[in-house]
């Protein structure tokens, strides 16, 4: 008994000597110069990046970059796309780090009003693909892809059921109790979807709409996952609904193991264009590091990455699309489409309106 | 006795007249730290950053606004979440309670073959991810799922089953403890006095466990009222809570007015919530008499054990054990439909998704063994500041000073160190931010720096150390320090040789608590910017998010193995609970 | 002084008008072992704790060699406490319990307590094992281990049963003896207060009503309330024609009333001296116990012969026994 009493004794006075010190070191800290600016851990040499949980590169790829330019790269995380945000708004005199990656065009908006952002414009080779994607000044367009209604195929072929195709389809009462989406508050796919419909059916006629789905028997679920997994008939799961709101890239996953056709399908005149930006951070401590950093993520070896670790498709029309992707992911032709600055005005008062009209 | 021939020893033993300073001194210097090393803590990793939130709200262009008050006040809105917040965590903290102390009994008062197993696995639910047991539990539910002919989906029932499904160990394990060492002879006494095994519980042992029981109810509601993910997911926002609100206001709508309003709510309500408990703590809780489990741990068995007459307490018993028989089954009910999935492969079974863990491809920055590594790495320091800061405010808040101030002033500290588990992750989370950003000029980026995980989590695994701690320290006797010091003991002593010796008895299921609740923890961590060496919660939460065909699959996988590593830590720390023999506790 | 003195002591609780304790003042000797002797809820136990240290002093000092302890805490005041239930540390084992007070490892000390106790060998023992009285002697051997210069003992023979408790309290007082321990012993029970103490302190309602060796308060109690608290019955005034057979017991001029212990009257049916009723009749180790309604003197309990047997009613013959009559002023 003795013995285990020292070790918590010790322990207590570990921590209090630790305690001391951060004490002893507030005390001494005389008033910072604020010409000094940032400082933190950015030593020459090292670039923060600051991105949401989705972001992933397969391994060593960022270590190819330390390669070529000597910079290493501190990757820091946390939350969604809105949260991203949020946080480097609320951070913007003090900021997480250099470069960011993953803000979408759906708060592209916020990110440049608030100056979250400097300016940059990218000599990559693809930076003119990138260009094509552009929202303003301080965000470089690196990948993008369609959010859009995905049928399960084997259910419809077992209930001798002619798919829908149209958002007009699935207030059909044929289509009742059928279509899943997640929520558009709390989901940034589901966000995309509603940004379909207004742009679909415009500033008045969406909500009107979304009562149709309603009473046609839509299901709101919290998350993409929780949709496509739980209540989507080809998650996987055999879930009750063979309608959901996904990715235009969720097809190649429902190929069966031995190979064949998926047993899924995009429903491609539902969709809405995300487009996933990075930007030097105003406050960088490394700009320059930064902007490589960017130009990195516009070559080749990155944008042919995408796809397979972000499921997203590249902005670079040089690099090779996986081949099921190319089978089983293609594309919207004429994706809908809302202005990034309608967003940043409207994101409020559409979700507002649309909890009102949808969940009551 | 013997002859008494013995001579009277050498007065020198005898302590001279006047008193020795010094020593006193090095023990108030003890309080001094015990007081403040705590209130540190929690000032500088708690108190700050969510001043530092909620004051954003609040100031606009440099002076004090407080119309968003009025304003969020006026939505029809905030009145329902408000009510849908209270009545979810009153009514799931009620159910976790009418079944945790049946529970409580069986697990801890009884003993059985496969205890310790079934013991840790009522905790596994308790440090799964939300966003899994959303998952295992919606696939239940869903129309067409086992389960599905309940039509439960997306009601407020499947809620307040799911947070009772999370809640449940906090109240067994809570109860249990103290129950385990109750002394029965109080009960006994009652029982010769005519009382039927119902009704010596009912006045004799539920008075006697009221402490335990409130603190627990305390803890339950806490984590409902905090509740974030279960209620989204599986009931989505119209049953959104004043937490889900903060959530939505913060990352969706950086409406910091809003959020810091309904902040401010939720900690009312929350203060409220605690004053009620403590005062139902309070007016029951004192000295005692404690026993080793040794004498008061009967087995359980099915049939009557012969020579027992019949209504002596084994239909209780059996009624208990057939409640808590029910309750576990239906907490399996999840775990396994979570198993089961996890085995899932394409159209068959295998273990190809166990068997992916430790890969990182599909974009993977790290493998699951990876993150299980960090998380368990990041749990052990979060519980060693937790054992230490949650440790030495039990033993504060389990002083009796006699000034009335002094009473107050504890009961504060007690209710203060709470506040973690009633304050929204969000907020904390955002407010690190905005206030781990060079702390004191200290030239270091704290917020990225990832120090500020385990101490997120060990701000939340105070209380539940301290839950644990401190009712086993309040009802020592007092006369028994009193003995002690009679016989010489300094305050230090007693403080080492009686308190600490007895409160060690518990700390192995401190551990267990802290140490899950860290491994499980995610709400503070995900809303964290960290570096990227994500804990296994996180991960799993990425894997699921991910549309990759088999990283579902993996995520489940993920779980189990979170599921499996919890139970055994937890299971161990049991065992660390009886050191030594000697048939004490 | 030497040894303990206590002054005008007062102890008060928060909330309580009354005082706990007023205002009591007793010496204590080196090697003597001074009884407090009293109903429950005389404040007996109230002022042993705030000997010990236990409870703040509301006025008054206690002290030793003439030193005010006031300053000293609890754990330096080297005054050993034996409580009522023992309160050992079940989290030790006996030789645990009676080493704590011990600087070092005292196994030899130890062993020589426990062997003093009669619980030679009892070492490794558990404390929950032991039964009621073996944990009392373990905690009177754990108490007097570290040889407290003052030892205070709190109804420390109460929770045990009568036949242990008469033993017991020879043992407790053959132990003090031996080893010279200055002690003082709070009981409610007259017949342990006499077997223990060498002088007994009889305290009502917080207040010392007197303080003597245990014949001299025999003989001689200051008061009734006194009188009655040792077990003295039946009060008559010394001139009174009733008390004519029992004047001649006490010294002559000693007081104005006589009390009487049970006991006071014999039943002797050879040389009465007295008459007396029969009301009922009890039995104590044998012996009858009678209770006799006397003219002028109103119920009283006489000794009888072994198997006794009258019926209520029945008049019998008296005589008396000095050892029982006290006198009053």
């Amino acid at each position: 008994m003795p013995k285990k009493i020292s070790v918590v004794a010790t322990t207590a006075l570990m921590a209090t000597l630790a305690a001391a010190s951060l004490a002893a070191c507030s005390s001494s800290s005389d008033d910072p110069d604020p010409a000094a600016g940032g400082t933190t851990s950015a030593a020459p040499g090292s670039v923060t990046l600051v991105t949401h949980d989705s972001f992933a590169l397969s391994d060593g790829i960022l270590d190819d970059f330390t390669a070529q330019t000597g910079i290493t790269v501190k990757v820091v995380q946390q939350g969604d796309a809105g949260a991203l945000v949020n946080q480097l708004v609320l951070t913007k005199d003090a900021p997480l780090g250099d470069a960011t990656f993953g803000i979408d065009n759906t708060f592209a908006s916020r990110a440049i009003d608030e100056g979250v952002v400097v300016p940059y414009t990218s000599a990559a080779p693809a930076a003119a693909d990138a260009a094509q994607h552009s929202v303003g000044d301080g965000l470089t367009a690196v990948d993008y892809g369609d959010v859009c209604i995905n049928v399960d195929h084997a259910w419809f072929t077992k209930k001798k059921l002619a798919e829908p195709t149209s958002l007009d389809d699935l207030t059909d009462p044929r289509y009742k109790d059928l279509l899943v989406v997640p929520n558009a508050v709390t989901s940034s796919p589901g966000f995309a979807f509603l940004l379909a419909t207004i742009g679909a059916k415009g500033d008045d006629g969406w909500q009107a709409y979304w009562e149709a789905l309603k009473k046609n028997g839509l299901k709101v679920a919290d998350g993409w996952s929780d949709a496509y997994f739980t209540d989507f008939s080809g998650g996987g799961a055999d879930g009750p609904r063979p309608i959901v709101l996904s990715y235009a890239s969720s097809p190649p996953s429902t190929v069966p193991k031995g190979g064949g056709d998926a047993t899924t399908g995009a429903l491609l005149d539902t969709c809405f264009r995300q487009t996933e930006y990075a930007g030097v951070l105003a406050g960088a401590k490394n700009p320059a590091g930064a902007e490589k950093l960017i130009d990195f993520l516009l070559s080749d070896e990155v944008q042919a990455d995408i796809p397979g670790s972000m499921y997203m498709y590249p902005v670079s029309k040089a690099v090779a699309i996986p081949a099921d992707w190319e089978k089983f992911a293609p594309l919207a032709t004429t994706p809908f489409d809302v202005d990034p600055a309608a967003i940043a005005a409207n994101r409020a008062t559409w979700l507002a309106d649309w909890s009102q009209t949808v969940i009551g | 006795m013997s002859a008494p021939t013995l001579t009277r020893p050498a007065p020198a033993a005898a302590p001279s007249g006047a008193p020795v300073r010094g020593r006193r001194g090095g023990l108030a210097w003890f309080w001094v730290v015990a007081v403040a090393l705590p209130l540190v803590f929690l000032g500088l990793f708690f108190a700050w950053p969510v001043v530092a939130m909620i004051s954003r709200g609040f100031v606009v262009d440099g002076s004090l606004d407080l119309s968003g008050f009025a304003d969020v006040f006026s939505r029809p809105r905030t009145w329902r979440i408000v009510g849908l917040t209270i009545l979810q965590a009153t009514v799931a903290t009620t159910i976790a309670v009418l079944l945790g102390v049946p529970g409580a009994y069986v697990l801890y008062r009884r003993r059985w073959r496969g205890r310790a197993f079934v013991r840790a696995l009522v905790t596994v639910p308790f440090v799964l991810p939300t966003v899994v047991v959303g998952v295992a539990f919606r696939s239940l539910l869903v129309s067409g799922g086992p389960l599905g002919f309940l039509h439960l989906d997306g009601t407020l029932v499947a809620i307040i089953a799911a947070l009772v499904f999370f809640d449940y160990a906090v109240v067994v394990r809570g109860v249990g403890g103290m129950w385990e060492r109750l002394d029965p002879r109080a009960e006994q006494a009652a029982r010769a006095l005519g009382a039927s095994p119902w009704r010596a519980f009912r006045t004799v042992t539920l008075p006697a466990l009221t402490p335990a029981i409130a603190s627990s109810a305390s803890l339950v509601f806490l984590f409902c009222a905090t509740a974030f993910g279960t209620v989204l997911v599986l009931g989505g926002l119209q049953f959104g809570t004043i937490e889900t609100e903060i959530w939505v206001q913060t990352t969706q709508f950086l409406d910091l007015r809003a959020a810091a309003v309904l902040s401010v709510v939720q900690l009312v309500i929350v203060g409220a919530a605690l004053s009620l408990a403590g005062r139902a703590r309070s007016r029951r809780e004192r000295a005692l008499a404690l026993s080793s489990s040794a004498s008061s741990v009967r087995p359980l068995t099915l049939r009557r054990a012969p020579g027992t007459p019949p209504r002596d307490g084994h239909g209780l018993a059996l009624a208990a054990a057939g409640v808590t028989a029910l309750v576990v089954v239906l907490l399996c009910l999840p775990l396994v439909n979570l198993v089961v999935r996890s085995l899932h492969v394409g159209d068959g079974w295998g273990l190809d998704h166990y068997a992916a863990l430790g890969s990182t491809s599909g974009g993977m920055t790290v493998s699951v063994w990876t993150a299980t590594l960090t998380s368990l790495r990041t749990a052990l320091v979060a519980t060693v500041l937790a054992l230490v800061v949650g440790g030495l405010v039990a033993l504060v808040v389990s002083r009796r000073p006699r000034a009335v101030a002094g009473r107050r002033a504890v009961a504060g500290l007690d209710a203060l160190f709470m506040l973690p588990l009633g304050v929204s992750a969000v907020t904390v989370g955002f407010g690190f931010l905005l206030s781990m950003h060079e702390p004191f000029g200290l030239p270091i980026d704290l917020r990225t720096s990832g120090v500020l995980v385990p101490i997120a989590q060990a701000v939340v695994a105070v209380p539940l150390v301290v839950r644990t701690v401190l009712p086993v320290l309040r009802a020592i006797d007092p006369r028994l320090k009193q003995a002690a010091a009679t016989l010489g003991a300094s305050p230090g002593r007693v403080l080492r040789s009686v308190d600490l010796a007895l409160a060690t008895r518990s700390i192995g299921l401190a551990v267990g608590f802290a140490f899950a609740a860290s491994l499980g923890e995610f709400g503070a961590t995900s809303f964290l910017a960290r570096p990227d060496d994500p804990t296994l919660p996180v991960l799993i939460f990425r894997l699921i998010g991910r549309p990759g065909p088999d990283s579902y699959g993996m995520a489940l996988a993920a779980s189990v193995v979170l599921a499996v590593l919890t139970a055994g830590i937890v299971a161990a720390c049991e065992r660390l609970r009886a050191p030594g023999s000697g048939g004490d506790w | 002084m030497i040894g303990l003195g206590l002054h005008d002591v007062v102890v008060r609780y928060p909330g309580l008008d009354a005082p706990a304790v007023d205002r009591v003042s007793v010496d204590v000797a080196p090697g003597e072992v001074l009884a407090l002797l009293g109903p429950s809820g005389c404040g007996k136990s109230s002022l042993l704790r705030a000997v010990a240290g236990l409870e703040p002093l509301a006025s008054g000092s206690v002290t030793w060699d003439g030193v005010s302890v006031a300053d000293v805490p609890v754990h330096r005041r080297g005054f050993g406490l034996v409580f009522q239930d023992g309160q050992l540390f079940t989290h030790r084992d006996v030789l645990g319990n009676v080493a704590y007070g011990l600087r070092g490892s005292g196994q030899a000390r130890v062993s020589e307590l426990l062997e003093l106790v009669g619980l030679a060998g009892y070492e490794r023992r558990a404390v929950a094992t032991l039964s009621g009285g073996e944990r009392q002697r373990v905690a009177l051997a754990r108490a007097l281990a570290p040889s407290p210069r003052l030892l205070l003992l709190d109804e420390p023979l109460s929770a045990l049963d009568r036949s242990l408790r008469e033993r017991l309290a020879v043992d407790l007082r053959a132990v003090l003896v031996a080893t010279g321990t200055t002690a003082v012993l709070v009981t409610h029970d007259q017949d342990e207060a006499f077997a223990v103490a060498d002088r007994v302190a009889v305290i009502a309602a917080g207040v010392l009503l007197q303080v003597a060796s245990p014949p001299d308060l025999w003989r001689r109690p200051a008061s009734r309330e006194v009188a009655r608290f040792l077990g003295y019955e039946a009060f008559v005034p010394a001139s009174s024609a009733a008390a004519a057979p029992l004047r001649d017991l006490v010294p002559p001029g000693s007081g104005s009333v006589l009390a009487l212990a049970e006991g006071a009257f014999v039943v002797d049916p050879v040389a009465p001296v007295a008459k007396g009723t029969v009301v009922g009749i009890t039995s104590r180790r044998g012996r009858s116990e009678v209770r006799v309604d006397v003219p002028g003197i109103g119920p009283v309990t006489a000794l009888g012969p072994v198997g006794a047997r009258w019926a209520a009613g029945d008049v019998v013959g008296l005589g008396v026994d000095g050892d029982a009559v006290a006198a009053l002023d």
